[in-house]
């Protein structure tokens, strides 16, 4: 499995500079909570700046939900977002409701079990980041799409505290830089073999 | 609906998908191999039903002008050409218009532009032994690579437009959720959509759950190291793929901006943070290192997780 492996490990690395980036310019005035919320939008535009705009909808999402703007701009694009929300909804609650085979379904079970996918559609909808706007197919595609940066985005992060957390066991004091250059070493190594 | 955007562009994606591809069209290889033999020149769907090739061709559309390579394909194909050119009715049309059909039906499915039509041999109707010679007409014509798709409707089901264009939008569905079983583990042997979809999104959500453990993590460990010398690291040995230099000065504004709290709390001003941190439970000042730390992430995850599932 050459192919993945090295589209994989491309991810990877740019996320993990990116990540690497973002740690440096942490402050250490911020509480725990603040600093791990800041961390973890990190690692999500990380993952979209990574992965690049072409071929997929999520990064897009996340970029544009993390870009800074002012404060009416952001009640303005919120405004948006809801009549676009309001507007699928309408259209897929006027799609569905004339569709053919909930015409002419006899079968109780069949509804039922239209229903209940509706309901989890609803909710991956919500869970992929730009998903309320999709239609299935494509909300399938893109989830897809976001399992597999997802999973290298949690591998990445697991070697990197790893990696921290043995330099700060080992020594505190000195050579902590150049430990963790070490572990980052060891990180993109050991990144190598699980492929 | 989805726009045709080139997936060769970037090399990630299409790579990510591509490889699933090769895995799965060995088992959809092995998986026709082994139920072509025992048809009895069923319906269209049953012999589309395979596979994960299929699936293939309708993510990657790019990928159509590389379909004829399939050496089964080709095999079929050369074997359908060769019985076609005899003659229309032969003695024994069962054994190869299940093959042949299969080919010529996979081949007019790899047409990009995927666009249902009624055949006229689907308005007559429907035995395999009568869709012999249809087939063997329309397949002629398949040379020229039509620009529809000639579904045939299966025996006992309406044939207009509406149900035709349902049941290839649920073939495409279904072609997806065989590609994200193969992701999701543990998911190859659940059938059914609602179980599928219910794996999946467990296991977006432990993912995310993971995720938010991870940086809370890190962030416990983050104040006592000192990033500044990874600079010259990250410039020398890990190379920045993808981002260019418009990228990177994104990427760093946005970063100045998230540490600078735009982002975490868009509409507090930032003299407010004190008085949160005061506030905060004592509790935070054990978590330096510890598995409380997981303790607290999943506390933290655990009041969405409620909400979701009284919400199902």
């Amino acid at each position: 499995m050459r192919g993945p492996c090295n589209n994989t490990m491309a991810f990877k690395r740019g996320f993990l500079g990116s990540l690497l980036v973002s740690l440096q310019s942490s402050k250490a005035t911020m509480s725990l909570e603040e600093r791990k919320r800041a961390i973890k939008s990190s690692a999500d535009v990380a993952m979209a700046t990574a992965r690049g705009v072409a071929g997929a909808r999520w990064p897009q999402a996340i970029l544009s939900s993390s870009s800074s703007s002012p404060s009416k701009m952001q009640a303005k694009v919120k405004r948006c977002k809801n009549i676009v929300r309001r507007c699928c909804h309408k259209r897929r609650r006027d799609g569905n409701g004339t569709s053919f085979f909930a015409r002419t379904a006899l079968n109780r079970s069949t509804e039922v079990a239209r229903r209940l996918v509706k309901k989890r559609t609803k909710v991956l909808r919500r869970m992929i980041p730009g998903g309320e706007l999709l239609d299935e197919i494509s909300l399938l595609h893109e989830a897809m799409d976001y399992v597999v940066h997802l999973h290298a985005e949690v591998d990445v992060l697991r070697l990197v505290s790893k990696a921290l957390q043995r330099s700060n066991a080992s020594s505190e004091r000195f050579a902590s830089t150049a430990q963790l250059k070490e572990g980052t070493v060891q990180v993109s190594g050991e990144s190598e073999n699980p492929c | 609906m989805r726009h045709p955007s080139s997936p060769l562009e970037v090399p990630g994606a299409g790579g990510e998908i591509q490889a699933l591809v090769p895995v799965a069209s060995a088992s959809g290889s092995a998986a026709r191999s082994s139920s072509g033999g025992g048809r009895s020149g069923g319906s269209f769907t049953a012999l589309l039903g395979l596979p994960t090739s299929q699936a293939m061709e309708l993510l990657l559309p790019a990928a159509a002008p590389a379909f004829p390579a399939d050496p089964d394909l080709v095999d079929r194909a050369a074997r359908f050409s060769a019985f076609a050119s005899p003659s229309p009715s032969s003695p024994s049309p069962t054994p190869p218009p299940p093959p042949s059909s299969s080919a010529a039906a996979a081949k007019r499915k790899a047409d990009p532009a995927n666009r249902v039509s009624k055949s006229k041999a689907a308005k007559k109707g429907k035995t395999a032994a009568a869709s012999g010679e249809d087939k063997d007409g329309g397949g002629d014509g398949d040379d020229e690579k039509p620009a529809y798709v000639h579904v045939r409707a299966r025996r006992g089901q309406a044939t207009d437009s509406h149900s035709l264009a349902e049941r290839a939008r649920r073939e495409k569905i279904n072609a997806r959720m065989e590609l994200l079983k193969e992701l999701v583990p543990g998911c190859s042997k659940v059938s059914g959509t609602v179980l599928v979809l219910d794996e999946i999104i467990n296991h977006v959500q432990s993912l995310q759950r993971q995720v938010e453990y991870l940086s809370m993590r890190l962030a416990a460990v983050n104040p006592r190291v000192d990033f500044g010398g990874l600079d010259n690291f990250l410039t020398t040995e890990v190379t920045w793929p993808d981002m260019g230099i418009n990228g990177a000065r994104h990427l760093m504004q946005l970063q100045q901006h998230f540490w600078h709290g735009d982002l975490a709390h868009p509409l507090q001003p930032p003299s407010q943070w004190e008085k949160r941190a005061d506030t905060h439970p004592p509790v935070f000042s054990n978590s330096s290192s510890s598995l409380f730390g997981y303790d607290l992430a999943s506390s933290g995850a655990q009041p969405q997780t409620g909400k979701l599932k009284t919400e199902l």
